[in-house]
């Protein structure tokens, strides 16, 4: 059933009589035009936001967000725990960012892979294996964790650890690098990984 | 069956029902000014997504719902308006017509949708479904619910 009742028609049409505003086709193809034209910009500047974000580390350029310098250096000096020994690991976070002059760390969301180094000398015998050693966290919740570095280790190993919070852990100064020989099998060398800024 | 809408097909829909989609618009929103900017965005909107137009349906219901659902928008973005008091002196139309502002303005946005889609537009009940995104069923019961509505609102108003 379709039903119209044309006495409440007639008083509608009473309430609300036509506007006296008249139909402007130009000014619908204006919006239209507008709209597109913002659209179009808005994906364009993504687009090169995102090209300058992903050119950024591969150029080496300090302009990131307020002018970042180019990843974030980890550093561990390893002394000797027993021994004469000594060394250092060196950690490239590839999508991280410091700030000169400031505290300030950018690191990249996405960021899968941290890129290392590990030097020594002066060790009592062949390094047996090398690992990070990270403490749980002071407050909250989370459990400490080890990575295997290299086992057997030799001066000069570098290699990549796929890990995204080892970079918060390291900022947070939980982060250590112990270095084991058939001697001291609980580490000969160690260190703890701080920011070089 | 057809893919994407002609620009000049909207253009005529646009001059020849313009003033029935300002008064949904109108009725929708409770603001003239509002109301023609809404049916000019919604056009825009249209123009620009016209290759959308599946053409399992027709031209008109397609740009209708497209109106409706810009004036909607707008009122959803817009902060509550409180609901109209009776107004006895001008406003044109005497105290009965305040009561029926009163009273369509009181009814929920798809019941007074539909009414003036019926009303104004002059719409069937299928083209009201497919503006609405609802079946014919849904409409009728719908235009059911307004009506009682009304009436029950007009009765209270003359007792």
């Amino acid at each position: 059933m379709n039903v119209f009742d044309p006495e409440l028609a007639a008083t509608l049409e009473r309430l609300a009589p036509a506007g006296a505003t008249e139909p402007d086709w130009a000014d619908v193809l204006a919006r239209a035009r507008g709209g597109s034209r913002s659209r179009r910009g808005l994906a364009a500047a993504a687009l090169l936001a995102a090209l300058a974000l992903l050119a950024a580390p591969a150029l080496g350029l300090r302009t990131l967000i307020g002018g970042a310098r180019p990843h974030l250096q980890l550093v561990a000096r390893l002394e000797p725990v027993a021994g004469t020994g000594s060394g250092s690991l060196v950690l490239t976070p590839a999508g991280t960012f410091t700030h000169p002059g400031s505290n300030r760390v950018e690191v990249w969301f996405g960021l899968r892979k941290i890129g290392y180094a590990l030097r020594f000398q002066g060790l009592s015998g062949p390094a047996t294996s090398a690992r990070l050693v990270v403490a749980p966290p002071r407050r909250g919740h989370g459990r400490g964790y080890t990575v295997r570095l290299c086992a057997p280790c030799t001066s000069g190993f570098h290699g990549v650890i796929r890990l995204r919070r080892l970079v918060f852990a390291v900022l947070a100064r939980r982060a250590t690098v112990e270095v084991d020989t058939a001697r001291h099998p609980d580490g000969e060398l160690r260190g703890r990984i701080l920011a070089r800024r | 069956m057809t893919h994407g809408a002609k620009l000049g097909e909207i253009e005529r829909v646009y001059r020849e029902r313009f003033t029935e989609y300002q008064r949904v618009a109108g009725a929708i929103l409770g603001d003239a000014d509002a109301a023609r900017d809404a049916v000019q965005d919604a056009f825009a909107a249209a123009v620009r997504t016209r290759a959308s137009f599946r053409g399992d349906g027709p031209l008109d219901a397609w740009l209708w719902r497209t109106v409706v659902n810009a004036a909607l928008n707008e009122r959803r973005r817009r902060p509550p308006v409180p609901a109209p008091v009776a107004r006895t002196n001008g406003g044109g139309g005497g105290e009965e017509a305040a009561e029926i502002r009163i009273a369509l303005a009181l009814l929920p946005d798809r019941q007074r949708v539909a009414l003036f889609l019926r009303y104004y537009a002059d719409l069937e009940y299928a083209a009201i479904a497919a503006v609405l995104g609802v079946s014919e069923g849904t409409v009728a019961a719908t235009l059911h619910a307004a009506h009682r509505a009304l009436r029950r609102r007009f009765e209270e108003v003359r007792s």
